[in-house]
């Protein structure tokens, strides 16, 4: 995974990179990060990050551990983690995610849900370990 | 037993060759010489080196010499090591296995460290390296699940071997994963990679090229082979397995 203010600056840290004058259609799916500033049509899966460049037109449903968004967005995003999205960034269909920053000038439309999945998790997993220390003790 | 095999083209190199064959004296790498321009079917030749116990096939050559015997030596149960000895141009493959010069490689060759090469399969080509396609509207359908276009003018390889490069030299697994990579060129500027386990190239203008030596038409099928080739390596090689 990346982190949060430079996700998927380097090169090196990205499994695919889909390039300008590209274009995508299809299923899509990895289980690494991902670089887009080409075009793509269809739905992306993967278990990494997703960084979407400022000159990138998406229409697709996206799922994704975490996501930048610089570029144009039709369709639906299921972030697992932390959402950034850009200034120039716009995007049409709903979000959901767990964490998010919207810089000024983005555009949304659509409905913005911000679960705390990985906090419930982390809380379960948490008194999980409580459990098994109290039952060590006894 | 090393079994030297010399491509047609050496005339133009006579010192080089001779040089060549100084270093691997010295190095007590002597051997059989079978001379291309010679042979008139080198399978059946090779069969008979090997079964008259050939140890080494040392390719003195380039990126054709050794395409020559690639498939023959991917489809015969003996595991013959392969060496290359590059001679001028189009020597990509020998580049790719760390065999930079020609002084060098027989160096290589008595260090004898060897790994073992999986082949990709071109329809029904093997091939070490790579395959090229040049052109505009290049369309590629991915592991049968997506379709790839590139819109203007391009360079599409499709890697066994990768070359050095930003990307490529930071993924030091890649040829384990049994993987092809996809690295697509536009301009200066866009650049594009891609793994995936099945490609296939639509009918396009221009002809594939495999290792920068044998035209194929399109469309064509590629995918990792269930063959591979031993091959003897140098340090500087572009892969780790």
């Amino acid at each position: 995974m990346f982190k949060k203010e430079d996700l998927l600056t380097n090169v090196n840290d990205a499994e695919t990179i889909i390039g300008e004058s590209v274009q995508v259609k299809g299923h899509f799916e990895s289980n690494g990060n991902i670089i887009i500033n080409g075009s793509l049509e269809g739905d992306i899966k993967t278990k990494g990050a997703i960084l979407v460049g400022e000159k990138s037109k998406i229409n697709a449903n996206i799922e994704a551990e975490e996501m930048v968004i610089k570029g144009e967005i039709n369709g639906n995003l299921k972030i697992n983690g932390y959402l950034s999205i850009k200034e120039l960034a716009k995007i049409i269909g709903d979000i959901e995610c767990v964490q998010i920053s919207i810089e000024k000038g983005a555009e949304i439309n659509g409905q913005v849900t911000i679960t705390n999945k990985k906090a419930k998790n982390n809380l379960k997993k948490e008194s999980l370990k409580e459990d098994t220390t109290e039952t060590e003790e006894n | 037993m090393n079994i030297f095999l010399y491509d047609d083209y050496l005339d133009k190199y006579k010192k080089k060759v001779r040089k060549i064959e100084e270093t691997l004296n010295k190095l007590n790498l002597q051997g059989k010489i079978l001379y291309l321009n010679n042979i008139k079917n080198i399978e059946t030749s090779l069969q008979n080196e090997i079964n008259s116990g050939a140890k080494t096939i040392v390719v003195v050559g380039n990126n054709k010499t050794l395409n020559n015997i690639v498939n023959y030596l991917a489809n015969i149960s003996e595991k013959i090591p392969v060496a290359i000895i590059p001679v001028g141009p189009n020597n990509s493959i020998a580049e790719s296995l760390g065999v930079i010069n020609e002084k060098e490689a027989c160096y290589i060759l008595s260090s004898r460290r060897i790994e073992n090469i999986k082949l990709t399969l071109a329809n029904n080509l093997m091939f070490i390296k790579d395959i090229y396609i040049a052109g505009k509207d290049i369309s590629l359908n991915i592991n049968n699940s997506y379709n790839l276009k590139i819109q203007k003018d391009g360079d599409c390889f499709i890697f066994n071997i990768p070359p050095k490069d930003e990307y490529f030299n930071n993924k030091k697994t890649i040829l384990k994963e049994n993987y092809l990579n996809l690295y697509i060129k536009i301009g200066s500027k866009s650049k594009s990679y891609l793994k995936a386990k099945k490609i296939e190239v639509n009918k396009t203008k221009e002809k594939a090229i495999i290792d920068n030596s044998i035209e194929i038409e399109t469309p064509v099928n590629i995918e990792p082979s269930n063959k591979q080739i031993p091959l003897i390596v140098g340090k500087d090689r572009t892969f780790n397995l």
